[in-house]
């Protein structure tokens, strides 16, 4: 489907009621929508890039876009996914601080620029939208120690199962006796993000649709046994 | 608002989307390239985005930076604040 590079109504937005402006009424987003800069971005284009300095907040209406860190070897590793109803670059906008990380849309993605200036302002006006923004960082630091600690304590295997599940339950479409993961991702970033090398995912993916756990068409996955799964991950998530 | 200094050249807008901000250039200079290929120069003291931004009109350059160049962002509602004291004059 292709999107139109027109400028949105945050009202109308698909992802209107996930983001962190969701309890806003009419009058308070006709602001927002007049303030913010909206852009259709191509897969591999970049909304920001690692060392650069932030301007405001991203709000993702659709798509995905990746997170990735350069190493000093030179290779990047996939740090994380954004998808619709995310904001980007706010904690590098609040800790005044660099971009720590390249954000690269994965196919069209349709994003909202709202400057810092405007905000802040907001979040001032809006306690709702300050709350938002808490929980969201919040969230995401729970996220990334549960990553530092599984990355610690968990094998590849589990690692592998554990992403999966994480997957599924972001971008999991439900077909019946099976839930295929929407998200194009190469065997390259999907390493990246357990921490393994490419030919070592590949030979536990091979495993995986050995033993029943997932099915693979082309590049993508499919989930057929999340019970098996969340064993194979070695605890409850 | 604050300066920001580039140490490295990196990509700051793709040809045909609208700026998040207009660019005043303070030092360096910024790379431009329009759809066909002809490239140009943005220098100290020229700046770059301000109709776009206003407008919300897309702005038809690449543009890339070069090391050591040092750039003031300008957004939207910093522009809207100067238009606000201008009016006074």
């Amino acid at each position: 489907m292709e999107l139109k590079n027109h400028k949105l109504e945050c009202e109308t937005c698909v992802s209107h009621l996930k983001g962190i402006f969701c309890e806003l009424s009419h009058d308070q987003l006709s602001p927002i929508t007049n303030q913010k800069v909206t852009n259709i971005y191509k897969k591999g284009q970049s909304l920001f890039v690692e060392g650069n300095h932030p301007n405001g907040i991203f709000c993702i209406s659709t798509g995905n876009i990746k997170l990735t860190e350069q190493g000093n070897d030179g290779k990047e590793t996939l740090i994380r996914i954004v998808t619709k109803g995310d904001i980007l670059g706010h904690r590098s906008l609040f800790s005044e601080q660099s971009y720590h990380a390249t954000a690269t849309a994965m196919e069209d993605t349709r994003a909202c620029f709202i400057d810092k200036s405007f905000i802040i302002g907001l979040i001032k006006e809006q306690p709702s939208v300050a709350l938002k923004v808490i929980e969201k960082l919040s969230k995401d630091m729970g996220a990334a120690e549960h990553r530092l600690n599984s990355m610690h304590t968990r094998n590849v295997r589990e690692r592998l199962a554990e992403l999966l599940l994480l997957l599924k339950e972001s971008h999991g479409v439900d077909e019946g006796t099976r839930t295929k993961i929407d998200l194009r991702l190469t065997r390259e970033e999907m390493s990246t993000m357990i921490g393994t090398a490419p030919e070592t995912l590949i030979r536990f993916i091979s495993e995986f649709k050995e033993a029943g756990l997932i099915e693979q068409e082309g590049k993508t996955i499919f989930v057929k046994d999340e019970g098996k799964l969340l064993e194979w991950t070695g605890c409850q998530l | 608002m604050q300066t920001q200094k580039f140490t490295n050249a990196t990509k700051l807008h793709h040809m045909g989307m609208v700026p998040i901000v207009a660019y005043l250039i303070i030092k360096g200079q910024l790379e431009i390239k329009d759809r066909k290929g002809n490239e140009d120069k943005v220098l100290p003291g020229e700046m770059i985005g301000l109709k776009e931004v206003w407008h919300h009109q897309p702005l038809d350059f690449d543009i890339d930076t070069t090391p050591g160049t040092t750039l003031l962002p300008l957004d939207k509602s910093t522009l809207a604040r100067f238009k606000e004291v201008l009016a006074e004059f």
